[in-house]
């Protein structure tokens, strides 16, 4: 009895903690968290196959957000040799607008930019264990929250919460149907995050190191594991940097087939 | 091996001495075979280094291009050209880049439209069709011929515009007679070049989006890039260059998973073959396409039509000509694997098309190892069907590099 005791009490303190935190504004407040007015950082995404092969991608990344709260994005490929110099030019919109992003790929082999369709985020991005779902925009609307507990996550105290989709089948844009997200409750940033696929835990990813630059909470090094298929991408940033002053008209058609800078 | 070509040489290892710089390039190595009897249709080896350098506002940049084509090796010399040994600056610039504008000045090439290896819009660089569209299906920047140019582009609150003044006549490459890619309506006679002393091209773009389409209105005034032949009554080819005046629409819109996009061009002043001699008319072309990106798959499909408002007396060809292009494209990247299909189609009172089935691996890091299957079909007369004689599978090792 007296070993029941304190589980005992940690269920009743998660239950009580449970109801006192709401997962929706939790989620938004890691969506909406301040990263200053435009970023610049260079990104690798070090990926290990299952048979041992190493595949390594560079990116150069800025980002600016602007007041109606759309935020350009503009990546530049370096690596592999491949694709060095293809770029990608993204503006994502609010996600109260309910509007899908626009982008534009520019490819240095036919000297011109192309639409390019982003109704699906499942897919692999750059063929790496992330998708574009896991890259882009938080869109807390996707699933329903419940905030399941208290736990330490990478040495940091964090909110535990599950999300599921309204329907518990897959949700159709990301292709997971269950989430277990842990966020660091003093820096609003996901720490730890388990994906499903029906009853199948599929991929888990976890921050391995953080920094903060100019006062910015910056994760530099973070691990997708894809547990279905074997083999892990790393995500290294290095060179971050803020409220750098980046033009709008920088994010434009014109600068995307400019190469890179 | 020219003077420029040096030069550029130089300033791509110079240029990446800089801070802001990069690089990249390749090398390949291909054996061909051809289909029918298994015949050695020779090797082809290909480098590439291309460079960019930056300086506050002001840029530089270049591709430097050498090629080695055995098959090439015992073709007459006044045929051959550079065909078996070749070495060039294909793309030489420099420019300045300001906040909303750009000025780029050289040897470089320029992409209008929305279709891909139908040229609707694309006006400014004709192709190097010497090994017809083979050495460029992957690749078209190398097959396109550079010429030199200003372009100078501007962007505003929301319209984008680009002027373009092209200063020397910029000619489709075609190959010689003897060689396995020549067309076979071109006579091995002796050519009358009457080509203008100072030819200029002129164009101009505008660019914006519209709700979610994007959408890009085109004028030129100019050269056609094909040279027009007549046969004379003492038989030689008198050969000329005639004009071109064209305005054109270019649109791409998402629609879920898919992009439409197409493009229209007006010709105003478009210069056709006869009998008699080049005729200018007027004609319409159009292209439309669908796109196609989800989980590793990509889906290309194309339709063009060119039609002619009236057919002049002693046409060669036809007054509607269509074209098509179907592309797949699959990758596994875990397996490192990759597959492809493409088939292009023309038709013009004959059918014809061109067809090629690819599978690659990635056998070490930035190494691919690909093999192809090419086919020609068709009739003799048609753009793809004239080179049956030349379906073959190829083997290609390529290793990339960047910095």
């Amino acid at each position: 009895m007296r070993r029941l005791l304190p589980l005992l009490a940690g269920l009743l303190a998660s239950a009580s903690f449970a109801a006192s935190v709401d997962p929706v504004a939790l989620m938004q407040s890691v969506r909406d968290r301040d990263l200053g007015q435009d970023r610049q950082s260079e990104v690798s995404l070090v990926q290990t196959l299952p048979d041992g092969f190493v595949r390594k991608r560079e990116l150069k990344f800025l980002e600016k957000d602007s007041k109606d709260g759309e935020r350009h994005s503009l990546l530049y490929f370096i690596a592999p040799a491949d694709t060095a110099g293809t770029g990608l030019l993204m503006t994502s919109y609010s996600e109260a607008k309910g509007r899908e992003d626009d982008q534009w790929l520019y490819l240095p082999a036919l000297r011109k930019s192309k639409r390019v369709a982003t109704n699906s985020k499942e897919g692999p991005f750059l063929g790496t264990d992330f998708s574009f779902a896991d890259i882009e925009r938080l869109r807390v609307a996707d699933y329903r929250y419940k905030v399941i507990g208290d736990v330490t996550s990478q040495g940091r105290p964090c909110y535990r919460l599950e999300a599921n989709t309204p329907d518990g089948l897959e949700n159709p844009r990301t292709g997971y149907s269950r989430l277990v997200i842990d966020i660091d409750r003093e820096r609003n940033i996901i720490l730890h995050q388990d994906f499903y696929r029906g009853a199948q835990k599929i991929k888990t990813f976890d921050v391995k190191k953080m920094e903060q630059v100019q006062g910015f909470w910056t994760v530099t090094d973070a691990v997708m594991t894809n547990l279905a298929e074997g083999g892990q991408t790393q995500f290294l940033t290095r060179g971050a940097r803020y409220n750098l002053g980046l033009a709008d008209k920088l994010f434009s058609q014109m600068t995307l087939s400019s190469g890179l800078r | 091996m020219r003077l420029s070509t040096l030069l550029l040489a130089g300033c791509l290892v110079a240029g990446h001495a800089l801070a802001d710089s990069s690089v990249k390039g390749h090398v390949s190595a291909r054996q061909d075979w051809l289909r029918a009897d298994g015949e050695d249709a020779g090797q082809w080896l290909e480098g590439a280094l291309e460079g960019q350098a930056r300086h506050e506002d002001w840029e530089a940049g270049g591709l430097l291009l050498g090629r080695y084509r055995s098959a090439y090796r015992h073709t007459q010399p006044e045929n051959a050209g550079d065909l078996e040994r070749e070495l060039r600056a294909h793309e030489a610039w420099v420019g300045w880049q300001g906040e909303s504008s750009r000025l780029r000045m050289g040897r470089q090439q320029l992409t209008w439209g929305q279709g891909d290896y139908f040229r609707v819009l694309d006006v400014f660089n004709p192709l190097d069709l010497r090994e017809f569209l083979l050495p460029y299906l992957d690749d078209f920047a190398l097959g396109r011929v550079t010429r030199e140019m200003a372009i100078f582009d501007h962007q505003g609150e929301t319209l984008e515009q680009q002027w373009v003044i092209g200063v020397d006549r910029a000619r489709t490459k075609l190959a010689p007679a003897g060689t396995p890619f020549a067309m076979a309506a071109l006579p091995p006679l002796s050519v009358i070049d009457n080509e203008p002393e100072h030819p200029v091209d002129i164009g101009w773009r505008g660019r914006f989006q519209l709700g979610d389409t994007d959408l890009a209105l085109h004028a030129f005034e100019g050269w056609h890039p094909d040279t027009f032949y007549q046969l004379n009554s003492n038989f030689t080819l008198s050969a000329s260059a005639e004009r071109r005046r064209l305005i054109g629409v270019a649109f791409a819109r998402p629609m879920g998973d898919w992009v439409l996009r197409g493009d229209l061009a007006r010709g105003l002043r478009e210069p056709v073959a006869t009998l008699t001699g080049p005729e200018t008319v007027r004609q319409t072309q159009a292209l439309l396409g669908l796109d196609y990106a989800v989980n590793d798959w990509t889906w290309n499909l194309q339709a063009s039509v060119r039609a002619l408002d009236d057919a002049p007396a002693g046409l060669i060809g036809r007054s509607t000509a269509w074209d098509g292009s179907l592309g797949l494209r699959k990758e596994w990247p875990r397996l490192r694997l990759g597959a492809d299909a493409l088939v292009l189609t023309h038709q013009e009172g004959n059918d014809g098309a061109l067809w090629r089935l690819g599978l690659w691996r990635e056998v070490w890091t930035n190494t691919r190892l690909r093999l192809s299957a090419i086919g020609f079909d068709g009739q003799a007369q048609n753009q793809y069907g004239q080179f049956d004689a030349q379906d073959r599978v190829q083997l290609e090792l390529r290793h990339s590099f960047s910095h």
